[in-house]
């Protein structure tokens, strides 16, 4: 009996004095600060291998689309960067790699062909002040092999992957062929067609958005390559997948309007095509919205237009868009029918008009009721001037068939009256 | 007893376990110790910022010492150059020359951080330099300098803020001075007479009084001064510091009472209100003399610091501003 409490009692005490001592085993067989400084200094060798630069699918807000940028991590923490939107030029500035939950490669000396992107307020006026196109230029290395580097945006979040360029490419040459790829894929209505079904896409800056039957908006952003468009996510739809619709001109169809027109596969799915159809301007203005400016319009326009901004100052508001077309993304039934409409200081309203179109090139707009806060501003901030101005027959000029970036509508029984209308986004038109 | 024999050899070994070290890796240590490359650039700041005042002049993007609400891009480095050689010029010396650079080793700013961009807030306007805790301060816009067409503005003090090319004054060496005020006052009191002087302040309201059409006419140098009395004692300080007399001159004008119409409700268009010999009431000058006075009293007592002297030496700094050299380090 004794014995056994005594072993007992030792085999208590051995145990108590095992757990009493404080190692513990390493999960990782280094510390971490060595291992985060052997990490920067791997990436940084995977950065300089790439001996003619990366080329960097750079995405800032989904809403913009990827843009082609070029860069190439020289031997004394300086990168040379080019960009597609800059035809042509580089620039070589300092960057960093530094410890920031994980791997972080910041590009800190300003080099206008990667901060475009991120400045609040760009040269395109692309996006609204304060965020311009939403890019990052501080990234979380989320891995680097010689291959491939996937990058993380450390502000905004963008998933950004980053390939060698060919050791023979030229840089400018990488850039004009995509230039012409887009000019050639760059119609203003497209389709992508999967069997015998049509699925009309909506196109702004590089992205297409898909509305389906429910309402609901689907967006794809997509850069554009040499050989076409290439989705940042692969996309489903209707029970097939696609990601890349490669340019060619093999396959012809028939478009709405009778017309031919070209078919651009997927790369890996045969089953899915993009197209688009040659859409008139009278369609055109009626599908797609357009912003309106005081460039490119006529004086009465432009006093209507100081009419209207005086109207919103006395409220103390800014007017954020004047905008034509079908409902707007953001409002609610009240905007459900085309017409003119609005922001200012926060506040929405429009004015629905009539539509009739007789030809390809004219068309009558009659204004008809209001909708949200249109009556106010119609009655109260002097918008009736602007309003009274597009009430008639119009007819519509482009700068080009295919895809217009601007409709001009001309007033028929007074040609000096004209305005023009802008497809893509215009904020604060007025300041 | 045999029990407490046992007990004594399971707590040795349990404490000599726990009390077996885990020596540093001397070794291996992840501090690189080694000088880091330094530019020229680097190297002049080193010399004319760091070591004279002990200051960390950053014109790289550091995302630590940034807003993250805010998108904005980093300096480039022709710019960075100009700004601190003209800070050095302009404000730096100033202070040396008046005061002399142990005042300023003690007091500046430890760290300086550029920006290239402004800020822009949700309603599309700028945000000023900002100054955390007299520890910091971040000076914006650093890329829309024209190297070309250094303005320090001198002629007129209501001059719209947005004008171009941009006024270093408003933008950059005002707010120096006004926040460096803030440091000097946290460390040593001014007198508690100051609040009494014009006592009804608007606080976050602030924003909807205008310099010219409504703060100058209640007694407040700026509208900001009209928010608290500490941003009021700050904003004279930094006002009369970098007004020439025209400016000075020009802001006393203004300094009268003012009435206005019934649909000027942003009370921008003042109207002076006359007396029976049609004379303009200028009790407001008296109030921003007051004011100015306590300013006075205290940079001399607390601090030693003539304030009219140090006015003459920034604005002649300010003028020399446009004829230095801000391209070549030397």
């Amino acid at each position: 009996m004794k014995k056994t409490i005594k072993i007992f009692f030792a085999l208590t005490l051995a145990a108590f004095a095992g757990a009493c001592t404080p190692e513990v085993d390493d999960v990782f067989d280094d510390q971490s600060a060595i291992r985060i400084e052997k990490a920067i200094s791997e990436c940084d060798d995977v950065l300089k291998s790439a001996p003619n630069g990366w080329l960097m699918e750079y995405y800032g807000e989904a809403d913009y689309g990827g843009y082609n940028v070029i860069c190439k991590f020289n031997g004394d923490n300086t990168v040379t960067v080019a960009n597609e939107v800059y035809a042509d030029g580089s620039a070589t500035t300092h960057y960093k790699l530094e410890q920031s939950q994980g791997v972080l490669l910041s590009f800190d000396e300003y080099n206008k062909y990667i901060h475009l992107f991120s400045e609040p307020k760009n040269p395109f006026n692309v996006g609204s002040a304060g965020t311009g196109f939403g890019g990052d230029f501080e990234f979380r290395v989320i891995s680097a092999t010689q291959d491939t580097v996937k990058l993380g945006g450390k502000k905004h979040g963008s998933r950004i992957i980053m390939t060698p360029l060919a050791p023979d490419a030229d840089w400018d040459e990488y850039c004009e062929s995509a230039a012409v790829t887009e000019a050639n894929m760059s119609w203003s209505t497209y389709y992508v067609v999967i069997g015998d079904k049509q699925y009309m896409l909506a196109q702004s800056y590089r992205t297409f958005t898909y509305t389906d039957e429910a309402g609901q908006p689907h967006t794809w952003p997509y850069i554009v390559t040499p050989e076409g468009i290439k989705f940042h996510d692969p996309v489903e739809l209707d029970g097939e997948t696609f990601s890349y619709f490669k340019y060619s001109e093999d396959h012809y169809v028939k478009d709405k309007y009778d017309q031919d027109v070209l078919a651009w596969y997927d790369e890996s799915n045969a089953n899915c095509y993009l197209t688009y159809e040659i859409t008139p301007p009278s369609i055109l203005l009626y599908q797609k919205g357009f912003y309106m400016s005081p460039e490119g319009a006529s004086e009465d326009f432009l006093a209507a237009f100081e009419a209207a901004k005086s109207g919103s100052a006395s409220e103390g508001e800014k007017i954020g868009y004047f905008y034509l077309g079908p409902n707007i993304k953001d409002s609610g039934s009240a905007f459900a029918e085309w017409g003119f409409q609005f922001w200012s200081g926060g506040y929405v309203g429009a004015i629905s008009f009539l539509y009739e179109s007789s030809d390809n090139y004219t068309v009558t707009l009659t204004p008809y009721k209001t909708g949200g806060n249109g009556g106010y501003y119609y009655n109260k901030c002097g918008y009736n001037t602007v309003i009274s101005l597009l009430k008639g027959t119009f007819t519509l000029s482009v700068d080009n068939d295919k895809n217009p970036s601007w409709i001009r509508l001309t007033n028929a029984a007074n040609p000096d009256s004209y305005v023009t209308v802008y497809a893509n986004e215009i904020d604060y038109p007025f300041e | 007893m045999k029990y407490i024999k046992y007990t004594f050899i399971a707590l040795f070994l349990a404490l000599a376990a726990a009390c077996s070290n885990d020596d540093p890796d001397y070794d291996h240590s992840i501090f690189d110790s080694s000088a880091p490359l330094r530019t020229e650039f680097d190297n002049w700041l080193l010399k004319n910022y760091t070591m004279p005042y002990n200051i960390e002049f950053n014109y790289l993007y550091n995302d630590k010492l940034s807003d993250n609400s805010y998108n904005v891009v980093p300096a480039t480095i022709e710019n960075s150059l100009a700004l601190a050689k003209l800070i050095k010029h302009v404000w730096l010396d100033a202070y040396t020359e008046v005061v002399g650079d142990t005042f300023v080793k003690e007091n500046s700013f430890r760290v300086f951080q550029l920006i290239g961009s402004p800020e822009y807030d949700s309603q599309a306007s700028i945000v000023l330099g900002t100054a955390e805790g007299g520890i910091q301060v971040t000076l914006f816009r650093v890329n829309e300098l024209d190297l070309n067409n250094i303005y320090v503005n001198q002629e007129d003090f209501y001059r719209s803020h947005d004008e171009l090319p941009l006024d270093l004054n408003y933008w950059y060496f005002h707010t120096m001075h006004h926040e460096f005020c803030h440091i000097l006052t946290q460390t040593k009191d001014y007198s508690t007479d100051f609040q009494t002087i014009t006592p009804k302040y608007h606080s976050r309201d602030w924003v909807n009084v205008d310099d010219k059409g409504q703060a100058i006419h209640e007694g407040f140098i700026t509208g900001y001064a009209s928010s608290e009395y500490n941003e009021d004692f700050a904003e004279m300080y930094a006002v009369y510091v970098t007004s020439s007399d025209e400016e000075w001159n020009q802001i006393l004008d203004q300094a009268w009472v003012a009435k206005y119409a019934d649909d000027d409700q942003y009370q921008k268009n003042p109207i002076p209100v006359l007396d029976a010999d049609g004379e303009k009431d200028y009790s407001p000058r008296e109030l921003i003399l007051a004011k100015l006075d306590i300013v006075r009293t205290y940079f001399a007592n607390s601090w030693g610091i003539d304030l009219d002297d140090l006015r003459k030496v920034v604005l002649r700094r300010s003028n020399e501003a446009s004829f230095l050299d801000l391209t070549t380090l030397n």
